[in-house]
């Protein structure tokens, strides 16, 4: 019962790292049109320059602030140098653009921070553990599981309030009409692309306590944050929060029950949702 | 329609190919023929990949789950079964043309990317399937020890163990696989499958059942990634899941933007300078992936037919309205 | 006089709205036929389910007697039924022969050769020069069709659809963005097809000049119901039909 417990928080606490990433990935390709292969090395370089951040400034709260930022300026870059002359080209010439990227920043990372690992301690004031229950559990897992549904409902009550949040949604929803009513599609899409790559960024940036930083996080993550946005929906913003949820805590209970199929979990999961619902979960309407 | 002009042409391009093929590893030393091993090995996936990709229009991000099916049921039958490499290679080549029909099945109804992705979920699929199923598959070692029996029977056989002798299997199956999906793509039904890739509504409404036109197309380029990945571990005497990953899907991806997806031999260029790439910048360092992205950003950007693409269209405007016409997009 | 089309009760929603509601109609063999109907009349609607795009809510569909209600494009193009679409649909990295080529191929159902060359099929070239002579269209045919011209991107919409030897053809609005003379020529065209070969044209078209020029019976649709059908000059007395136009834009 306890284990069942503790796997439940796992399972939500990755679940809620998951969401950041992916939330970051599907409101760009529902406003762009992008599915960005590169989104999970901007998470990699969120958990590295936190770790560069706290070397420098011995500060992760100060990190936690200046690395998402810096990988939001890097995605802007990309966006409006390398994105931009491939809208309205297709798909897979987009996908394959940002998996051009994705190799370059990879081996960037490699070259700048080595092949090795790193680690990230986290703050003294979330670094203990407490009981629950009769186990333990470290205070940082817990400080995700709240910080997940926060960020969740900040971005909510952006979407459903702000002006540049509803000209988001507008714009995702059509774009020439977006075009119409006057909003700048330029300036648009790069404030999303670095929108969603400042969330790439606090993703990486919270996980590096919690994982060990090393070059091939992106790789393992991207993967993951495809099957959360594509099972959820692409472009759909519940459908990344429970698409994310139902993968952490299927990630947590496999390792528990199924502890030969734990890899291919994630896998079937997605076969088995796209073979009945070809769109996801929460399929925008087309 | 058909061109007695282009026909001599083009017999004369594959006598020279075969020519060339053969004589190649007389003046190149050891480490060349190996790498030219690869390379036709790695062309034939490319290839058989490109059928879906540049013909089909379907980006397969699972295609290696073929090649590792191929992989590993040849590397499997040669150290458990029986000792006869053409039987595993072509066991190994039907069992990925069965795999491919299963993924085929259920992907061949998406498009771009659910397609994209649902593939390479099954792709991964197999790649745990083979790292978790320790007793059959090695798990994460792989099934290694893969020894080379003579080819033909005694006293006619030869030996193949030898990196030129392996050289001549490779080019020998390559020379096929080309001359087999040259054909197909220059067939009636190629010319279905680019129809679908152009305009999937209008060609429906034509009176064509796209989804099964998808998974021959689909079935067909599982068989040669089969072979092409039977062919590997022979190479390699050994199957490896990471013959499996997603990563290496994204091999024939590559090789193939990087020659072209709209020229037959496109993929195959690719997959020269792929490889010619890695060989020339591992030399130096070992992040050499970060040189491929360079390469690649540009030329998804400014030259998305490849580099042989463009340069063959560069050359084929200057010949095209003399007396140019027919599949135009299969040219070798 | 059998008719060729015949439609009843077809109905459509989208979610709550109606777009088609419970139209019945038949159109005769050999007679054009014409479907009008203001913007957001559901003409495409109508042609989507005869089509097969998508089945209808409720209602039958018989061509030629036979049901083909919710069957699948393919199949219907198969039993006899091609049509254009509003927006020109044709392959555009293809050749003007090899986009006729491949309907061709479809219809005699010669793409599961995986080996034969088409270019060397004596019969699909001749039906394929003779496609294309019919049209005017001879001196492109080694053209990739994206470097035509908007009309005779059209044209080869036109050549696909006849390459699949249909009885009965839906054009929907085939003169829609032609220039004068564009529309001049594929209303030659159509009037010709429908003199010289046994099909039965059933098409949608704003241009009202062209619909009454060619059609011999019209059917109006308004707000996805039949509101009227009649020849021609039965239509353009109609009251109803001119109060649903809001007047003005059907007098030629």
């Amino acid at each position: 019962m306890n284990l069942f417990f503790m796997n439940l928080l796992n399972g939500i606490s990755l679940g809620m790292l998951l969401f950041l990433i992916s939330i970051g990935l599907t409101i760009i390709f529902g406003v762009l049109g992008v599915l960005n292969f590169a989104h999970g090395s901007l998470y990699m370089l969120g958990a590295y320059f936190c770790f560069q951040s706290v070397t420098l400034f011995h500060n992760f709260w100060l990190a936690l602030l200046v690395a998402p930022v810096v990988v939001a300026l890097i995605g802007g870059t990309i966006e409006m140098a390398l994105l931009r002359p491939v809208y309205g080209r297709d798909i897979s010439v987009q996908l394959l653009l940002t998996f051009g990227i994705l190799l370059v920043l990879d081996d960037a990372v490699r070259l700048i921070w080595g092949s090795g690992y790193h680690i990230v301690d986290a703050p003294p004031l979330l670094n203990g553990v407490v009981h629950l229950y009769g186990f333990t559990y470290p205070v940082y897992s817990l400080f995700i599981l709240v910080m997940g549904p926060l960020i969740g409902m900040g971005l909510w009550g952006f979407f459903r309030f702000t002006l540049w949040g509803k000209k988001i949604r507008a714009a995702s929803m059509d774009r020439e009409m977006a075009a119409g009513i006057g909003i700048h599609v330029n300036r648009l899409f790069t404030g999303v692309f670095m929108f969603g790559t400042w969330l790439a960024g606090i993703g990486g940036a919270l996980a590096s306590p919690l994982r060990a930083v090393g070059p091939s996080m992106g790789e393992k993550i991207i993967i993951e944050s495809f099957i959360v946005v594509v099972i959820g929906g692409l472009g759909s913003f519940p459908g990344a929060f429970v698409g994310a949820l139902i993968l952490g805590i299927i990630n947590a209970y496999g390792a528990q029950f199924l502890p030969r199929m734990t890899m291919a979990l994630p896998y079937i999961l997605l076969a088995i949702i796209l073979i009945t619902k070809p769109h996801g979960l929460f399929a925008a309407k087309s | 329609m058909p061109r007695p002009e282009n026909k001599r042409r083009e017999i004369i391009i594959w006598i020279g190919t075969l020519v060339i093929l053969g004589l190649l590893p007389l003046i190149i030393n050891t480490y060349i023929t190996m790498l030219i091993t690869e390379i036709l090995i790695m062309g034939i996936f490319a290839l058989s990949f490109n059928l879906l990709f540049g013909y089909g229009g379907l980006l397969s991000f699972g295609h290696a789950a073929f090649f590792g099916v191929g992989g590993y049921v040849t590397a499997f039958l040669l150290i458990n079964a029986f000792p006869s490499v053409p039987a595993a290679l072509i066991m190994g080549s039907l069992a990925a043309m069965l795999a491919a029909l299963v993924v085929g099945y259920f992907s061949v109804r998406l498009d771009e990317i659910y397609f994209a992705i649902l593939t390479l979920g099954f792709g991964m699929m197999f790649y745990a399937l083979v790292h978790q199923w320790r007793s059959v598959t090695g798990g994460s070692d792989g099934l290694t020890g893969i020894v080379l029996p003579p080819l033909g029977i005694a006293p006619f056989s030869v030996e193949i163990s030898s990196p030129r002798a392996f050289y001549y299997i490779a080019a020998f199956f390559f020379l096929i696989t080309a001359f087999i999906l040259l054909k197909i793509v220059r067939s009636s039904f190629g010319l279905i499958l680019l129809s679908i890739r152009e305009n999937k509504e209008r060609t429906t409404f034509t009176g064509i059942n796209i989804r099964a036109y998808r998974l021959s197309a689909f079935v067909i380029a599982g068989l040669f990634a089969g072979l092409a990945g039977g062919l590997f571990a022979l190479f390699d005497r050994m199957a490896s899941p990471s013959m499996m990953h997603w990563t290496a899907s994204a091999e024939p991806v590559l090789m193939t933007i990087l020659g072209g997806a709209h020229v037959f031999l496109g993929p195959v260029a690719g997959a020269v300078l792929f490889f010619f790439i890695e060989h020339f910048i591992t030399k130096f360092t070992d992040v050499w992936m970060i040189f491929l992205g360079a390469i690649l950003i540009p030329l998804v950007i400014f030259f998305p037919e490849g580099v042989l693409g463009t340069l063959l269209a560069g050359k084929r405007r200057g010949r095209k309205i003399k007396n140019g016409e027919g599949p135009d997009d299969t040219h070798s | 006089m059998t008719p060729i089309l015949e439609v009843k009760h077809l109905t459509r929603n989208f979610g709550g709205f109606q777009a088609v509601s419970d139209v019945s109609l038949s159109v005769t063999t050999g007679e054009l036929t014409a479907l009008i109907g203001p913007n957001g009349a559901g003409k495409t609607t109508f042609y989507n389910m005869l089509s097969g795009k998508f089945p209808p809510s409720s209602g039958t569909i018989l061509f030629e007697g036979k049901d083909i209600t919710g069957l699948p494009p393919y199949k219907i193009a198969h039993t006899g039924i091609g049509r254009s679409f509003q927006i020109t649909n044709i392959f555009s990295r293809m050749t003007v022969r090899q986009n006729i080529l491949s309907a061709l191929i479809a219809h005699y159902g010669k793409g599961a050769s995986l080996f034969s060359p088409y270019w060397r099929d004596a019969k699909l070239i001749r039906e394929t020069d003779a496609i294309l002579a019919q049209l005017g269209l001879s001196e492109f045919s080694d053209v990739e069709t994206r470097y035509l011209a908007y009309g005779d991107k059209r044209l080869v919409e036109i050549g696909i659809v006849l390459a699949n030897y249909p009885r009965l053809i839906l054009l929907d609005e085939p003169t829609a963005g032609m220039t004068p003379e564009e529309t001049e020529r594929m209303t030659a065209l159509i009037q010709r097809l429908a003199d010289e070969t046994k099909t039965t044209f059933f098409l949608t078209e704003h241009d009202m000049k062209v619909v009454f020029s060619v059609s011999r019976k019209i059917f109006v649709l308004h707000q996805g119901q039949l509101l009227a059908q009649g020849t021609p000059q039965e239509i353009r007395e109609n009251r109803k039909v001119k109060e649903a136009y809001l007047g003005g834009s059907l007098d030629t």
